[in-house]
């Protein structure tokens, strides 16, 4: 990425989410801008106008200078209610229209997030790169709302250099008008001089301060991480102490915070203290070069008032501008991520073949000699795997912990694309279907699946509308019923109390059972359970179990489960070990194979359950 | 063991809650939050003080400073005398100035300082420093959840209430000194302004009070788009959505919320837009009639122009104190609601003894149960109905039943976690109250079925619970080895130094569920403690590892207590002792065989689990 395109880009990015924005936003800044100049010319005047008239006031004409110091203080204040009113009608139009534009900003990274590929997702370098985004954007507020906030502040600057240049220009027309002296020229010169060189030194100040801003800022991210990933539970921080080591921690932490923000505040001063000194001596210059013209008639009064108020405004113009500057090039390294994140491509083919639409949901799945690794890791999750299932047929999977069991069923479900060898359907590979109408055909319940915080329709519908019937019936046969009968609002009870405060909490069987309807709402030919009744105690467990066939009908199933007891439901079974499958068969073939894998599982459980005697 | 004045506090507290009137003054609430920053860092209650002075002189001199160089030229005073003025007021001015950014510095160098402290401190006291049952009872939730909300939310109350004092006492001396000099050249005019000023002020709050009228009409609205956002950010969820395609469901969702959220924020920035419209009328009203008089009294040769403008900056100045002392007034008054919680969480009554205990068992530790009963704060029904137990020295005790039959309640009234509400927990012969209560926590050891990593180095995670033992790291290798993980352990590279949470360190390593479960055991083996209690620890374990815990358990409970909490019948085969719990009550009690011949709920249970196993002849 081009270094110098970053602000460039992302700024094109965000004004593209409202265009109405930015160019409302600036004429508000002119007028905002155009304020202080009126406000300082128009006292000016009135007060040039006043000590006129106080100069006539012996003699006979004081009406003349009175009629025109009502004519200036009727302008000033009309002028300054009509200022006020442009900017407030602005300024609500500014506010509105920047809320669209954060809003689609919002939703725009929102929906970048959720249309990842799936193995994206799951990378620790895009959580990290997303995780980046935030942590700037709410704890350093960096990011794009910083850019805005430094663009609109530089275009205010130069609005109010464009005023201030040319009233400036007045100021030393005026001197030079006033016939060459040495006085004046070298006043002019010193304040001219003095001017930049608080500039730049400001500008050095702010180089050093940016340092200080990166340090605190890499601390507080630290804070904020360490503050999360210390954080117990009620339970084992008594137990076990822990809290004790974590006040520990944090009470450290804090010592440093306090170390740094004073460092970081004590050099700030010693910084400012120059700057204080320095950006004082151009006033002193611009007071006595008024005061020289005014004690010799040359300016008027009300000058001393003008003058120094335009200069003022022109080193604090030119110093916002380069702090603005400087704020903009320090903010560059935080929209970085912001740009990849969103130019993160999605990689996986997506596919056009039409899936057919087949009632009688004859897909036959073939894996041919399949092998995965993960990204980044130095062994294969699945070696050679060769398995062919059929319509209707019903797999059990079984293995250890970590034998490859999920990554299996996420090769199938196409989350990830297989490293080796392919996998294919109705004899296409797989990838060349179109990749949503492939996802569509399974049902998934994995070992951690996620309910909504949203009502309950919408979880088993997956969708904004539901059909209450077929709903209902479904929670009935996963064994739900009776808890939803107590439920008070039905389908449109909220689950947990994240959305809703009203929400119901449920159990973890619950949960399980609702994520169970939502598969089977579905109605697609496969259908997919991993551990799907680890939660349940041993009724619901046998409910469950019962009701396996009707509830799963005339659909392909995988099974996977670590209580083998509920594998003899299935045609076949196919035991995992170390990313391979070591047998396949049926649970009778299996268990009469007495140094099989799948006997030794079998036999770690089912020796409590047999009568010794 | 509760000392008298304990007794006496905590009486009080039960009045204080029950009557649930206003607790405390405002005026106290601020007293109380000062006096915590006093003990914390003096210097805060001196910054209060430190900014009227600057806040009042810097103003005045500058604009007397106009007035006095606008006099000398209008007398017509030579360059000399000008260079003077100039001279001595920009050197006095620059270093108040320098004066003022020193002590700035001073200031801002501290802030957020006490609210870190805050923090770590009600974290100390939530996990670890009061009863376990409190963080579990509604209005204590409530209590926290606003408290630690708002420390949280970077503008702390208990912090900088200092602030909004200082700016209030800013705003009051200056509406006495700016105040008694206009008020001295014309007192209507300064009546009228304090009038438009405080009518403006009126007119600002329009639409704040327009949206506090209406917030909760949409306030839940917000809380769900946050929610919706916040979707995206969990992998964990994306994964699910994604499977079941509902991106374009949620997108739509976002806008909807997103809409009707903006609507709001139309009608309540509508109000802001009129309010500003008055205040800009106000204003014109205000500096007209300043105009008028002072241009009144100029002519009348009553003041000189530098007067004029001396006074007219008096005019602005005066207008933004008594701003300064409403809109503090109102500050400082949500400040006191907001202290409120603080003073609440921090003085929430606690039942346990945190103070002397006796002393510990040593060996071996019997339980006794005397008619327990256990009702959930704000629930219906009891959830134990009159527990009667006695768990004998060293024995090994099987708890099953079904989900809600109360198991988990039991063992967390025997950890001392909750209270009885009826009957008595004795352990040796003593209540629990009658120990320390961290002292009595430190014989237990437990694995709970809620599993929490937190972003220790492995084995500050596995020894926590006594990182001076002698030799702790080989000891927490051993426990390891026991629980089955440590060749796991060992193939990081860090080994047992690598840090948990993959999020929080670079390096660190995220444990699969059943890893974790393995590495909770270790730490109750560690531990050692005289009583062991374990509850559903082989969920997430494959059949193997579950067996290895099985063969092990007559090792691990030698000379403890123990108590077994599983679904899996398998495991009771190895416990003294099985009760079953059903409804809060324990209807069945005796050993596996016992129990089978007595072919009553168990037995029946037993058989639910058992018959998929037993068809074949599995067993050789």
């Amino acid at each position: 990425m081009r270094k110098e395109n970053i602000t460039w880009r992302s700024l094109k990015r965000y004004h593209g989410y409202n265009k109405k924005y930015f160019p409302l936003r600036f004429l508000q800044i002119v007028f905002q801008n155009f304020s202080p100049y009126f406000n300082l010319w128009m006292s000016a005047e009135i007060v040039t106008h006043l000590s006129q008239g106080m100069l006539f006031q012996g003699e006979a004409t004081p009406g003349k200078s009175g009629d025109q110091v009502f004519v200036l203080v009727v302008a000033a204040l009309a002028g300054n209610l009509l200022i006020h009113l442009m900017d407030a009608a602005l300024g609500r139009a500014v506010e509105i229209e920047l809320k669209v534009l954060e809003d689609r900003e919002s939703a725009a990274f929102t929906h970048k997030t959720l249309s990842l590929d799936y193995d994206k997702l799951e990378n620790a370098d895009v959580r990290m790169l997303r995780r980046r985004i935030e942590e700037n954007s709410y704890i350093n507020s960096y990011g794009v709302k910083a850019m805005r906030i430094g663009i609109e502040g530089m275009f205010g600057c130069l609005i109010n250099l464009a005023f201030a240049v040319a009233l400036f220009a007045e100021m030393v027309s005026a001197v030079l008008k006033a016939g060459f002296q040495v006085v004046p020229i070298l006043l002019l010169i010193g304040m001219v001089a003095f001017t930049v060189i608080s500039i730049f030194y400001n500008h050095f100040t702010q180089m050093k301060s940016a340092e200080a801003d990166y340090r605190i800022g890499e601390f507080m991210l630290q804070e904020n991480r360490l503050s999360e990933g210390l954080t117990s539970n009620g339970l084992d921080a008594r137990i076990y102490r822990q809290q004790e080591i974590i006040t520990k921690l944090d009470n450290k932490m804090n010592e440093e915070h306090f170390r740094l923000f004073s460092w970081a505040w004590g050099r700030a001063m010693l910084f400012t203290t120059p700057y204080i000194l320095l950006s004082e001596i151009p006033k002193i210059c611009a007071y006595l070069i008024v005061c020289l013209y005014c004690s010799k008639g040359f300016f008027p009064v009300g000058s001393v008032i003008k003058y120094v108020g335009y200069l003022n405004r022109v080193t604090g113009a030119v110093l916002d501008l380069f702090s603005n500057i400087s704020e903009l090039k320090n903010n560059e390294r935080f929209l970085v991520p912001y740009l990849e994140y969103f130019d993160l491509p999605n990689e996986m083919y997506q596919g056009s073949l039409a899936v057919e639409k087949r009632s009688d949901k004859k897909f036959e799945i073939e894996f041919k000699d399949v092998s995965f690794r993960y990204a980044g890791a130095r062994e294969e999750a699945l070696k050679h795997i060769n398995l062919s299932l059929k319509v209707g047929e019903r797999l059990a999977v079984v293995g250890r912990n970590g034998s490859g069991k999920t990554t299996f069923i996420k090769l199938l479900c196409r989350l990830y694309d297989p490293t080796e060898g392919e996998i294919r359907m109705n004899d296409f590979n797989i990838r060349k279907y179109d990749y949503r109408e492939y996802l569509d055909l399974f049902s998934v319940v994995f070992q951690d699946y996620t309910l909504l915080a949203l009502p309950l329709g919408n979880n088993i519908a997956c969708a904004r509308r539901w059909d209450t019937a077929k709903a209902e019936r479904l929670i009935e046969e996963v064994g739900f019923g009776k808890r939803y009968e107590e439920m008070p609002e039905k389908l449109e009870t909220p689950l947990y109390k994240k959305f809703d405060e009203d929400g119901v909490n449920l159990s973890g069987g619950e949960a399980q059972k609702i994520a169970l309807a939502r598969a089977l709402y579905r109605d697609a030919p496969f259908i997919i359970l991993d551990e799907p009744t680890a939660a349940l105690d041993p009724l619901a467990e046998a409910e469950i179990y019962s009701k396996f066939d009707s509830i799963v009908g005339d659909k392909t199933a995988i099974y996977i489960s670590h209580r083998l007891s509920s594998c003899q439901f299935c045609d076949k079974i196919a035991v995992f070990d170390q990313g391979q499958i070591v047998q396949v068969g049926t649970h009778e073939e299996l268990l009469a194979d007495k140094d099989g894998k799948y006997y030794e599982l079998w036999n770690a459980q089912a020796q409590y359950y047999v009568n010794r005697a | 063991m509760r000392t008298k004045s304990g007794t006496k506090t905590e009486a009080i507290n039960k009045v204080r809650f029950k009557t649930g009137k206003r607790k405390y003054s405002r005026i106290g609430s601020i007293l109380w939050a000062l006096r915590k920053l006093w003990r914390l860092d003096p210097h805060f209650i001196f910054f209060i003080f430190f900014a009227v002075p600057f806040a009042i002189v810097f103003p005045l001199a500058t604009s007397y400073f106009s007035k006095v160089l606008l006099d000398a030229l209008g007398r017509g005073a030579s360059f000399a005398e000008l260079a003077g003025i100039v001279l001595c007021f920009t050197v006095g001015l620059v270093l108040l100035d320098i004066l003022r950014a020193f002590m700035n510095t001073r200031c801002t160098a501290r802030n957020y300082y006490p609210t870190c402290v805050y923090i770590t401190e009600m974290m100390a006291l939530l996990y670890a420093g009061m009863d376990y049952e409190n963080t579990e009872k509604q209005d204590f939730q409530k209590i926290a959840h606003y408290a630690i909300r708002n420390a949280g939310s970077g503008d702390c109350s208990l912090e900088f209430v200092w602030r909004d004092l200082s700016g209030f006492l800013v705003a009051l001396v200056g509406i006495g000194t700016y105040g008694s000099l206009l008020g001295a050249l014309d007192p209507l005019l300064f009546t009228v302004v304090l009038l438009v000023s405080f009518l403006s002020y009126f007119a600002t709050r329009w639409q704040p009070r327009y949206y506090e009228k209406h917030k909760h009409e949409f306030e839940k609205e917000s809380r769900k788009l946050g929610y919706l956002k916040g979707l995206s950010g969990d992998f964990a969820v994306s994964k699910d959505i994604k499977l079941y395609g509902m991106e374009p469901w949620l997108d739509v969702m976002v806008e909807d919320y997103q809409g009707y959220l903006r609507m709001w924020e139309k009608k309540c920035s509508l109000r802001g837009l009129l309010a500003s419209i008055l205040a800009g009328l106000l204003s014109f009203v205000q500096n007209g009639a300043a105009y008028i008089v002072l241009i009144g009294s100029l002519l009348q040769g009553r003041m000189t122009v530098g007067d004029f403008v001396f006074y007219f900056g008096l005019v602005g100045s005066i207008a933004g104190f008594l701003r300064g002392i409403l809109v503090n007034m109102a500050k400082l008054s949500t400040r006191a609601e907001q202290i409120n919680y603080y003073r609440d969480f921090y003085s929430y009554p606690n039942k346990r003894n945190y103070g002397k205990g006796c002393t510990l068992p040593r060996g071996k530790v019997k339980i006794e149960l005397r008619d327990v009963w256990y009702r959930y704060d704000g629930a219906q029904e009891d959830t134990l109905k009159g527990i009667n137990l006695t768990i004998e020295e060293g024995e090994s005790l099987a708890l099953v039943g079904q989900n809600g039959a109360g198991k988990t309640t039991l063992i967390k009234l025997i950890c001392g976690f909750y209270q009885p509400t009826r009957g008595e927990i004795l352990v040796n012969g003593r209540t629990i109250e009658e120990y320390n209560i961290n002292e009595y926590y430190s014989m237990i050891s437990a694995v709970f079925q809620e599993i929490k990593p937190v972003a220790f180095p492995i084995f500050e995670f596995v020894a926590s619970s006594d990182l001076t033992r002698e030799n702790a790291r080989e000891e927490a290798i051993q426990a390891m080895k026991k629980a089955g993980i440590w060749e796991k352990i060992e193939s990081l590279e860090h080994g047992m130094d690598t840090h948990l949470m993959k999020g929080i360190y670079d390096d660190g390593v995220d444990l699969s569920g059943g890893e974790m479960q393995k590495l909770v055991l270790a730490r109750a083996i560690y531990k050692d403690g005289g009583i062991l209690i374990l509850d559903e620890p082989t969920a997430a374990l494959d059949p193997i590892a579950e067996n290895n815990l099985y063969l092990q358990y007559r090792a691990l409970t030698r000379d403890k207590t123990s108590i077994y909490i599983s679904h899996r019948f398998a495991s009771t085969r190895f416990c003294d002792r099985i009760l079953l719990l059903e409804n809060g009550c324990i209807t069945e009690s005796g050993t596996h065989d016992e129990l089978m011949a007595r072919n009553g709920r168990y037995a029946y249970l037993f058989g639910v689990q058992a018959q998929y196993y037993k068809e074949g002849e599995a067993y050789a």
